[in-house]
């Protein structure tokens, strides 16, 4: 009996040790190897898992998706690359990050894959010497949205500065057009002119990450270069410009900006309370089943009057792109560059991308019905068929660099603090997080010339 | 004599702690000697580190907004504790006295500590925001504002549950000793410090211990109410650290170095708060 007891009290102990390691061991992969995907992007988990599904059925890989949101993506990334089951594909945005993993990608530019980029993909992939190592997977476009309906019945309004919106070609227009709809906004049952530039953290990228890129477009643009260590700032009076425009005819009053988020400025705009939102393709989803009907919608480019700016069409940024994990067996790799091949080739894994996902997909194997059917993007593309350029998003060094020019804004919009401050953040700021980045990283981007590339 | 059972554990204790120590060294031990050797490195992933020695140290006390957050936190920590306490012993000595609805009383202040900091943070910079929109500022304006709001919210969190633990401190009070007391004509006040406190002491160093320390680490709220605005002014260390870690590419090891910093900061004060309170406790 004491045996049996004993006999069972000692299996019990081990059963309770060991469950909890027994969960660590992992089948090893077969021949074929396998894809295991690190998302970035919450809002596409279900289409992820049945384009997965779909190449699993059709070639019998196995691929296994994981997402982790943009705010938690980087400590899971830490954590899953460490694991001997790392991901073998995983999701790059922004100079930063790809620099974070620097030592994780696999060189792509002689891949099959790499060849059927369109120009500007193959421009927004990130590179080291002759090597590139991303593929960018969604193009997105950013400019001023405004709804047609209310610029139109502006436009029949006795005190109306233009005639039709296509009249809005500058900023010196813009900036009339702004004014005079602020002043009547009471008659136009609105609540300001220019959505609000909302400084809650949630809404800060849309300054300090995309508008803060067009001054910095137009200075590369004078030096004919792509990159360059240290800036001046020579458009940040237009940019301050445009700022202050949107500070003052915006429906909130400049001490409150700072307490208004994405929601609340996306609301605004999407319940037809103002005429104009600045921001990117990707607000269509918070914009549609709304106030504002999609045939209303359009896209201008920003303009702050900058010499020349009315040669280039809105601002587009391929920040989204795929990398391989070079640490991962060879199977393993070639597996997923098969999967990734899948997925801009098959037919029907192109239209999940495109009209499920919404995404742009930067790969000449999309034709023209294979885009999404977001009027935002159709606006934003309309300006390339019209043969504008559109203006480059270059990089940026990293979250500090934005952090610290939207704490300056905030203080400059809630009168604490100076415009000074801000151009001490965004130029000198500059310097200080591109030294950071090369001191931590031992890398810079590479410059090239501006007019090769556009 | 030792009985069967006695026997058994001599000879099985070690097979029996097993689990326990194996999820202790597993949960607590490694994360800790890995976290103070990354300190010392400069890493993406803890696979990846390469040795650095004190340079991560030296980055975190050359940066003036970490000495800033040590100094937001410890006023902030100074400031809790005190109102916390003394709220949260005036609630809980008025509910230990014959009191209608007392007990729906002690559930309603108890129930601000049942959600998450992230969505009180949330709701409070709501409510504070509305009330400093009348003139036309809000949270953000300045340091202070973003101060005394995380004050107010954690004191409405914390108030409720420091409150519970004096409750049953007061509730365990020997009633000889307060008859004692009435009988020798002391009076209410002379009862309540001369007698009351004395003997909660042991109740008073948890609820002090506890607020210190919360103080200290205090992160979601922070996070949710101010996020450190404006210009990281109402940033207090453990966000300090956060942003360390993931602001820049590069200073994760810097982050840990002041994680490290942070541990030992918060270990003393925790320890030689407890001696003073501890060393204040008296037998009835």
């Amino acid at each position: 009996m004491a045996t049996l007891k004993k006999t069972a009290a000692a299996a019990a102990a081990i059963a309770l040790g060991l469950t909890g390691l027994a969960a660590c061991g992992s089948d090893s992969a077969d021949d074929t190897g396998h894809v295991y995907y690190m998302n970035n992007k919450s809002e596409i988990v279900d289409q992820l898992q049945q384009l997965a599904d779909m190449y699993q059925e059709e070639t019998g890989v196995e691929v296994e998706i994981q997402t982790a949101a943009s705010g938690t993506y980087d400590s899971t990334m830490s954590s899953e690359l460490a694991k001997s089951n790392a991901p073998t594909m995983f999701n790059i945005s922004g100079y930063d990050q790809f620099a974070k993993y620097q030592d994780y990608v696999e060189p792509l530019q002689d891949t099959d894959l790499y060849d059927m980029l369109t120009d500007e993909g193959k421009a927004y992939s990130y590179k080291i010497d002759d090597n590139a190592y991303t593929l960018p997977y969604a193009a997105e476009w950013y400019g001023i949205i405004y709804n047609k309906a209310i610029l139109e019945d502006y436009c029949a309004k006795s005190y109306a500065v233009i005639d039709s919106v296509d009249d809005i070609t500058d900023y010196d227009t813009f900036k009339a057009v702004v004014e005079s709809i602020e002043e009547n906004k009471d008659d136009l049952g609105l609540t300001g002119a220019i959505a609000t530039p909302g400084l809650d953290a949630s809404d800060t990228y849309r300054f300090v990450a995309h508008m803060s890129r067009i001054p910095l477009f137009y200075e590369y643009r004078d030096n004919d270069t792509t990159f360059m260590f240290e800036i001046e700032g020579t458009y940040l009076d237009n940019y301050k410009d445009f700022f202050d425009l949107s500070l003052n005819n915006s429906p909130t009053e400049g001490g409150l900006v700072s307490s208004k988020t994405y929601d609340d400025c996306t609301a605004e705009f999407s319940l037809g309370q103002v005429a104009f939102y600045p921001n990117g393709v990707w607000a269509y989803s918070n914009i549609k089943d709304n106030e504002v009907a999609d045939e209303d919608l359009g896209m201008l480019p920003y303009f702050m009057g900058i010499d020349g700016e009315e040669d280039y069409g809105v601002a587009g940024v391929y920040d989204a792109s795929w990398a391989v994990n070079k640490n991962a067996s060879e199977q393993d790799k070639q597996a997923t560059l098969d999967f990734i091949e899948w997925l801009v080739t098959d037919d029907e894994a192109k239209q999940i991308l495109a009209k499920d996902c919404g995404f742009s997909v930067p790969f000449t194997t999309f034709g023209d019905d294979e885009q999404p059917d977001n009027p935002l993007t159709v606006a934003a593309k309309a300006y390339t068929d019209e043969g504008k350029t559109e203006v480059r998003s270059f990089t940026i060094p990293n979250q500090q660099w934005q952090d610290d020019i939207a704490n300056a804004l905030i203080e400059y919009a809630q009168g604490t603090g100076d415009w000074s401050a801000v151009e001490d953040a965004f130029v000198n700021g500059w310097a200080e997080e591109w030294a950071n980045n090369e001191d931590s990283l031992g890398m810079l981007p590479q410059a090239e010339s501006f007019s090769s590339e556009s | 004599m030792i009985s069967m059972v006695g026997k058994s554990i001599r000879r099985w204790w070690a097979l029996f702690a097993l689990p326990t120590c194996a999820a202790f060294a597993i949960g607590f031990v490694a994360p800790f000697v890995i976290g103070v050797y990354l300190s010392f490195t400069k890493f993406t992933t803890v696979t990846d580190a390469e040795w650095v020695g004190l340079s991560n140290y030296a980055g975190v006390f050359s940066d003036p907004e970490f000495i800033h957050a040590l100094w937001m936190t410890v006023a902030f920590t100074v400031v809790t504790t005190i109102i916390i306490n003394v709220a949260a012993f005036f609630v809980a000595y008025m509910f230990t006295k014959a009191m209608k609805g007392a007990n729906l009383f002690r559930s309603v202040f108890f129930m601000p500590n049942l959600i998450g900091g992230i969505v009180l943070g949330y709701i409070w910079q709501l409510l504070l925001n509305g009330v400093l929109a009348h003139w036309g500022r809000s949270l953000t304006y300045s340091a202070v504002y973003g101060f005394w709001g995380m004050v107010i919210l954690v004191c409405w969190q914390q108030i409720g549950y420091m409150m519970v633990i004096y409750i049953a401190g007061l509730q365990a009070l020997p009633t000889d000793v307060m008859e004692a007391a009435a009988v020798d004509g002391a009076n209410s006040r002379q009862t309540l410090f001369k007698v009351t406190i004395p003997l909660m002491m042991p109740s008073i160093t948890v609820c002090s211990f506890l607020t210190v320390t919360n103080g200290f680490k205090l992160f979601d709220q922070n996070l949710a109410l101010t996020n450190g605005a404006p210009s990281n002014m109402s940033e207090m260390l453990a966000l300090n650290i956060y942003r360390t870690f993931y602001g820049r590419i590069g200073y994760e090891g810097v982050g840990q170095a002041k994680a490290v910093v942070f541990f030992i900061i918060v270990a003393v004060i925790a320890v030689i708060q407890n001696k003073l309170t501890t060393s204040k406790e008296v037998e009835a």
